[in-house]
């Protein structure tokens, strides 16, 4: 019984009762500006066409105006060349957003100041700021962006991807960073090694482990963004899979649904299986 | 000496640990890295034409708000009637009103989408987790307090409450938000229904992970009194499995908030609904003014999550 007392009047039982409240009141927010809408026939018909498309993806083209020039069996085809441009796309952004992830997130930790023999003060609060507002835009608004800016080029999905991708890169790292066992950098300052010495020797070996296996899942989220990026128009498998959902090709864009999930699923097993070693 | 200390080192290093499969992957990696870099399809020479750089000069002036831009062009303070700064004046007003209401939606479809998400992986949590679920919950294994059907029982209700989690998260959240906009039409609750359905998912693998991993001792002393399973659930389970469930659902957060602004382009009347909008009519100022808004509506998220995860970690009982 005093197990249950505690437990009732605890912090965490608070945070619960809260988090049901505000979802109740958030509920009942939303209600008032879009009411709750029950599924209508033809939503139930559009509904159960998707689901019943799944089960017969299809390799060639379903008929329509727009598949003129597209030859029997081209659905595989595109669905494979889009997978390899996802692919390209993802390591391309992943490289470049580590490129420039891991200097940041140097300069974000506490342990490299402390290396340097400075307080870490100015340059990694800057740091700290410059990475949270990188990373506080999701990918697809930098892509958004981007477009305006620059135009729709392939270049600008990679720039899309990389730059808030080097901002989680930056917090994560320093974080990693903070926290890996600093031993070895002790004993080389012991040993007269220099901070630079200190932090390629000592500190990055140390966390190196933790470090790929971070970048390792982080490449799993690029391939998944990369390929979402396709819904505005690059040649990823989401422009696919949004050209076919909009002309209610269901069976095409289950065609393309189904290269991702497994592409997607061998990333993930092979990217489990490295950190499964590395970091066990 | 020193011939010594350089054959140790060479020792060390012919027997440092070394791993084949890293390896392969490592450089499997690397050669798709510079692949990708040079195969073209990336057009990175694209990025440096001159005409692009053209573009991004008229994006840069048209990024700035609407009055500062026609005083720009017309070189005059004030069109006849008003000055530059009651025009700025009213143009933020009008754009930080659709702003923050479009902001505030967003919020309550990130925390309803949430709230459902975690009530349902509180019960999908527990039924998929093997010491709760199990025809002897926390009991000494022995198979003959059981009877065959009661494990074939609960053997259905774990698979089903595990695949169901399973199929939950596999599906994308913006799969499942097309699917919901084709079931129920462009409204709040097909992405409030998506973004639960996939985190329920998430959070029910997590929490079941959370709830095998406790130390089973408190349970079996419990079930050795006599306790029932609801019972040891309720006075031993939840209270030490609730920080781990909240600092998840906490990080789980933090990605939702995310992902409801983006997900409103799908037609939904959040954030994402009315970038895409000003995007459609070329208003890159209202644009980028309502992409900075979900940016910091994000960083508030981040930083009430972090918040919240440091005082439940903080808070032991």
């Amino acid at each position: 019984m005093t197990v249950g007392r505690r437990w009732t009047w605890s912090f965490r039982a608070r945070v619960f009762g809260a988090i049901l409240a505000l979802g109740a009141l958030a509920a009942w927010g939303l209600m008032v500006g879009s009411p709750p809408r029950w599924p209508t026939d033809g939503g139930w018909a559009l509904a159960g066409e998707m689901l019943r498309a799944a089960l017969s993806p299809t390799l060639s083209p379903e008929a329509g105006f727009e598949t003129a020039g597209r030859g029997e069996g081209s659905v595989l085809s595109e669905a494979l060349g889009a997978a390899q441009r996802t692919v390209t796309f993802a390591l391309a952004g992943c490289s470049l957003a580590l490129l420039w992830g891991l200097p940041l997130g140097l300069m974000a930790s506490e342990v490299f100041w402390r290396l340097l023999g400075r307080r870490p003060g100015t340059c990694r609060r800057c740091a700290r700021w410059l990475s949270a507002a990188l990373r506080s835009i999701h990918e697809l608004l930098w892509a958004v962006v981007l477009l305006a800016a620059l135009g729709l080029s392939n270049g600008t999905a990679v720039l899309a991807m990389a730059i808030p991708f080097a901002g989680i890169f930056a917090k994560v790292f320093s974080e990693l960073l903070d926290e890996s066992p600093q031993s070895a950098t002790f004993a080389l300052a012991g040993a007269g090694a220099g901070p630079l010495g200190q932090v390629c020797w000592g500190l990055l070996p140390a966390a190196l482990p933790d470090l790929g296996a971070y970048a390792v899942y982080r490449l799993e989220c690029a391939l998944r963004s990369s390929a979402v990026l396709g819904f505005f128009g690059f040649p990823t498998l989401g422009y696919y899979v949004a050209v076919a959902f909009e002309n209610l090709h269901y069976r095409e864009m289950w065609t393309h649904l189904y290269v991702m999930f497994v592409m997607v699923a061998m990333l993930e097993v092979w990217s489990a299986s490295l950190r499964r070693r590395w970091v066990g | 000496m020193k011939e010594d200390s350089r054959r140790s080192i060479d020792r060390l290093w012919r027997h440092r640990p070394r791993d084949t499969f890293s390896r392969v992957s490592l450089l499997l990696l690397m050669v798709a890295t510079v692949f990708s870099w040079l195969a073209g399809d990336l057009q990175v020479g694209g990025l440096f034409e001159t005409d692009r750089w053209s573009n991004v000069r008229r994006f840069a002036f048209e990024i700035l708000p609407y009055p500062l831009q026609q005083h720009g062009m017309s070189g005059t303070v004030g069109q006849g009637d008003t000055g530059l700064l009651p025009r700025l004046r009213a143009w933020g007003v009008g754009q930080l009103g659709r702003a923050l209401e479009a902001t505030w939606i967003t919020l309550l479809m990130s925390v309803v989408a949430m709230a459902a998400a975690g009530l349902w992986a509180m019960v999908g949590g527990l039924a998929s987790s093997r010491r709760v679920a199990s025809a002897d919950p926390f009991g000494s294994s022995s198979p003959s307090v059981t009877t065959g059907a009661s494990r074939k029982l609960w053997w259905i209700v774990r698979a089903s409450a595990r695949g169901a989690a399973l199929g939950m998260r596999a599906v994308p959240e913006y799969v499942a938000a097309f699917f919901f906009v084709a079931l129920i039409g462009p409204s709040a609750w097909a992405v409030v229904l998506a973004l639960a359905m996939h985190n329920a998912g998430i959070l029910s693998r997590l929490g079941a992970e959370a709830v095998d991993n406790l130390d089973p001792r408190r349970g079996e002393a419990l079930r050795g009194l006599g306790a029932d399973r609801l019972q040891i659930v309720w006075a031993q389970v939840v209270p030490e499995v609730s920080g781990r469930w909240l600092l998840y659902f906490f990080y789980r957060w933090e990605t939702c908030v995310r992902e409801a602004t983006v997900l409103g382009m799908l037609g939904v009347a959040s954030l994402g609904y009315w970038i895409q909008d000003a995007r459609a009519r070329q208003h890159l100022d209202e644009m980028v003014f309502l992409i900075l808004c979900g940016g910091v509506l994000v960083l508030c998220g981040d930083g009430l999550s972090t918040w919240a995860r440091r005082k439940l970690r903080d808070s032991v009982g």
